[in-house]
């Protein structure tokens, strides 16, 4: 561009350092009459304000107090995760101290059952495990997570209902089963609370399935062929709901 | 103003006194004008420039370490500040303000004196406002505020090498962009 303009023998020669220094000095801008008038009473009040917060976006309270809330719960978050675990582990360590469901094969449960003291189950329902102890003073005192707080609820209410069960359940249905069980020649066995075998004549096996069927409609029950034949007899696991 | 009638007005506006800090922003504000001017050609933002510059400034006071470096402190500050309004507004480089000035306070000018110093600025303006803003940034403080290459380097943050480099550059600029009108900006001194 500027080789250009060397070429062009129209194009104006620049200033020299001298005219340029002559403009620059006589060419400062002043600021107008009208401005210097009142400029100082513009200014007087502002300095009397009190300083103004940084008006950047990100320094406005409404945002600060925005962003602290989001790390409040940022850094919550970890916690809370951690204390639901804790209370989902607790809640399994409860479980797993209560008796395991019956499975097929069970045997050795079978033998246990057979030398297992006699117990009073209503009372033993109305005793707490320690487990149990420790859940409920847990759910009363423990902080939950949002996120874990209808488990622990839904847990608590579980625990809580439990003692109100109707008598149905906790009632121990032996004589019950026995009664039914004594046209076929069946014979029953409590092995914990809630849990029955049942021994029937092979013969007798369908009737008694019939009648189960019929009496699950006033006892809700699950009822297992555990499919061991012992002198013609077939057994049953019983379990109440 | 003298240094030493500085440094008094200061110490006094430091204790709170605001008729001594009048003195100085009626001293200082003409200077940090023509600054902020060639920097951002718009009289109303220059306006609220130089309120902002004086404002930032009486809060400051207190604080000020080195009170014989005032008037560098009070440039800093304006060009800071302008600085800041140009990042924001980075149009700057369309048409320079009107320059409608009912009465200018050239001293000792008369109205058709005015008048031509008016011209006088729209064109010079004019041709500043075709450099970029770090071209205008030296030549506003080097040859309006009169301030040396390493004074400038210092208040723009930059080495005095590069403010020598771009006042280098922005002078030729400004003598090609002005020489076609040499005519008429020399043609008083040419009849005299």
């Amino acid at each position: 561009m500027t080789d250009s303009k060397a070429n062009d023998p129209l194009a104006p020669l620049p200033l020299s350092d001298q005219e340029l220094d002559q403009l620059l000095k006589n060419g400062k801008a002043v600021p107008p009459a009208e401005f210097s008038e009142r400029f100082w009473q513009d200014l007087e009040p502002k300095l009397d304000q009190t300083p103004m917060r940084n008006p950047r976006l990100w320094m406005r309270p409404s945002l600060i107090a925005a962003a602290a809330g989001l790390v409040v719960m940022l850094l919550a978050f970890p916690v809370a995760m951690k204390m639901g675990q804790q209370n989902e582990d607790t809640a399994t360590v409860a479980e797993n101290n209560q008796p395991a469901p019956a499975t097929y094969g069970a045997a050795p449960e079978l033998k246990d059952a057979k030398e297992a003291p006699a117990v009073d189950l209503n009372t033993a329902d109305k005793s707490p495990s320690p487990a149990a102890e420790k859940l409920k003073q847990e759910a009363t005192t423990a902080p939950a997570a949002p996120r874990n707080q209808g488990d622990n609820r839904q847990r608590q209410s579980q625990r809580q209902a439990a003692p109100t069960q109707p008598l149905k359940k906790t009632a121990d249905m032996t004589p019950q089963i026995a009664a039914m069980l004594e046209p076929m020649n069946g014979q029953v066995h409590k092995l914990e609370q809630n849990r029955y075998e049942l021994k029937v004549p092979a013969d007798q096996s369908s009737e008694l399935k019939t009648r189960m069927k019929d009496w699950e409609r006033v006892v809700p029950h699950t009822l297992l062929e555990r499919g061991m034949h012992e002198k013609g007899q077939v057994i049953y696991r019983l379990e109440l709901k | 103003m003298t240094e030493q009638e500085i440094h008094q007005c200061l110490a006094a506006a430091r204790k709170g006194d605001r008729q001594a800090f009048r003195r100085l922003v009626d001293f200082l504000m003409p200077r940090l004008y023509s600054v902020v001017y060639a920097m951002i050609p718009d009289t109303d933002e220059v306006y609220d420039i130089l309120q902002d510059t004086f404002i930032k400034a009486y809060r400051g006071l207190p604080g000020l370490r080195k009170p014989e470096a005032f008037v560098g402190w009070m440039t800093r500050i304006a060009v800071n500040t302008a600085r800041t309004r140009l990042t924001r507004k980075r149009e700057y480089a369309t048409e320079p303000d009107a320059q409608v000035f009912a009465t200018l306070t050239a001293p000792g000018n008369g109205p058709s004196e005015a008048l031509e110093h008016q011209e006088l600025q729209q064109v010079l303006h004019g041709a500043l406002n075709q450099l970029s803003p770090e071209h205008r940034e030296v030549v506003a403080l080097v040859e309006l505020q009169e301030l040396s290459c390493a004074d400038a380097a210092k208040l723009l943050d930059c080495p005095a090498g590069t403010v020598r480099s771009r006042l280098h550059y922005a002078r030729k600029k400004l003598q090609e962009l002005l020489a076609p009108q040499r005519g008429w900006l020399f043609r008083e001194e040419s009849a005299k």
